[in-house]
């Protein structure tokens, strides 16, 4: 991250929560980059496959990446890649001239999202007072993500390790929302804390 | 709570999906040649039968994809989510 870079969005004015129970940050300086492509088209995948050097996800939730990016499931033809900030114009750049002649559509959608951090042990406990996904089922581990709600916000939730950490991305207009529904759906659990 | 087995992403709660009405009618491929009859038959008149009936659903706050849904009108089970261009299931014989 170069630290010449200032940001502004919705929660930048935000405390973070930092108690041993719950913490919940803000991340910044994500690029997030829509991949479209036809879900049968072999030869497009593969040419991604290669300019990103693993495989993309296969299945509903599953979620592929290196050190470099990472790449969540949207849907059966869609997926998000996530990467630095500063690097993601080269990804589209290279991956617009390796797929020239393909039927496929990148599109730059960092700013479109804010992504937020909920982690520690009751994260889970946060997130189901509003969230209608079954966490035995859904985001059991890491390298998981799954849509869905969170009270009247539509999310995208990536668990990022096998400790409960879990990256939240909403559109940025509902960034403000969430952020204190997450903040007052935390309190029980950070205010008493021994 | 009332879980529908979306083709992509599996059980999830019925809060994530919109209903969007009858499964399964074509548009007129010419739409110029039909008649007003024809015409209005394929936009405002629909099955509302008390049984087994053909919806189209979305997953709206997840995959956000099209399918479809052969659902029991009298007790509300959902019999079959199945995606969009697949063939309309046989009703079961009861
Ligand atoms: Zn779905």
């Amino acid at each position: 991250m170069n630290s010449q870079e200032q940001s502004y969005s919705p929660l930048s004015q935000k405390e973070k929560i930092t108690s041993n129970n719950i913490r919940l940050q803000q991340i910044e300086f994500l690029g997030k980059l829509n991949l479209r492509l036809q879900e049968d088209d072999a030869e497009v995948r593969q040419i991604v496959e290669e300019y990103l050097n693993y495989n993309l996800p296969k299945i509903a939730g599953e979620v592929t990446g290196n050190n470099e990016t990472r790449v969540l499931w949207l849907g059966p033809n869609e997926y998000l890649i996530l990467c630095e900030n500063e690097k993601k114009d080269n990804i589209i750049n290279e991956l617009n001239i390796s797929l020239t002649n393909s039927f496929y559509s990148i599109v730059d959608v960092s700013d479109y999202y804010l992504t937020m951090r909920l982690s520690g042990p009751k994260s889970i406990d946060v997130l189901t007072k509003a969230c209608p996904l079954n966490f035995e089922q859904a985001l059991t581990k890491g390298n998981t993500c799954a849509q869905s709600y969170i009270s009247k916000a539509t999310v995208l939730i990536d668990r990022i390790s096998d400790d409960l950490v879990f990256d939240i991305s909403v559109r940025w207009s509902f960034a403000d929302y969430l952020w204190d529904w997450l903040a007052d759906s935390s309190n029980e659990f950070t205010l008493h804390e021994e | 709570m009332f879980i529908i087995n979306c083709p992509y992403c599996g059980e999830r709660d019925q809060t994530e999906f919109t209903c969007h009405g009858e499964a399964h009618i074509a548009r007129p491929e010419k739409p110029s040649e039909v008649t007003d009859e024809e015409w209005g038959k394929y936009l405002f008149f629909r099955n509302n039968p008390k049984g087994m009936h053909f919806e189209r659903w979305t997953h709206d706050h997840g995959c956000r994809r099209w399918f479809n849904v052969m659902r029991n009108t009298v007790t509300d089970n959902i019999i079959k989510t199945y995606k969009m261009g697949e063939p309309r299931p046989e009703i079961p014989n009861e």
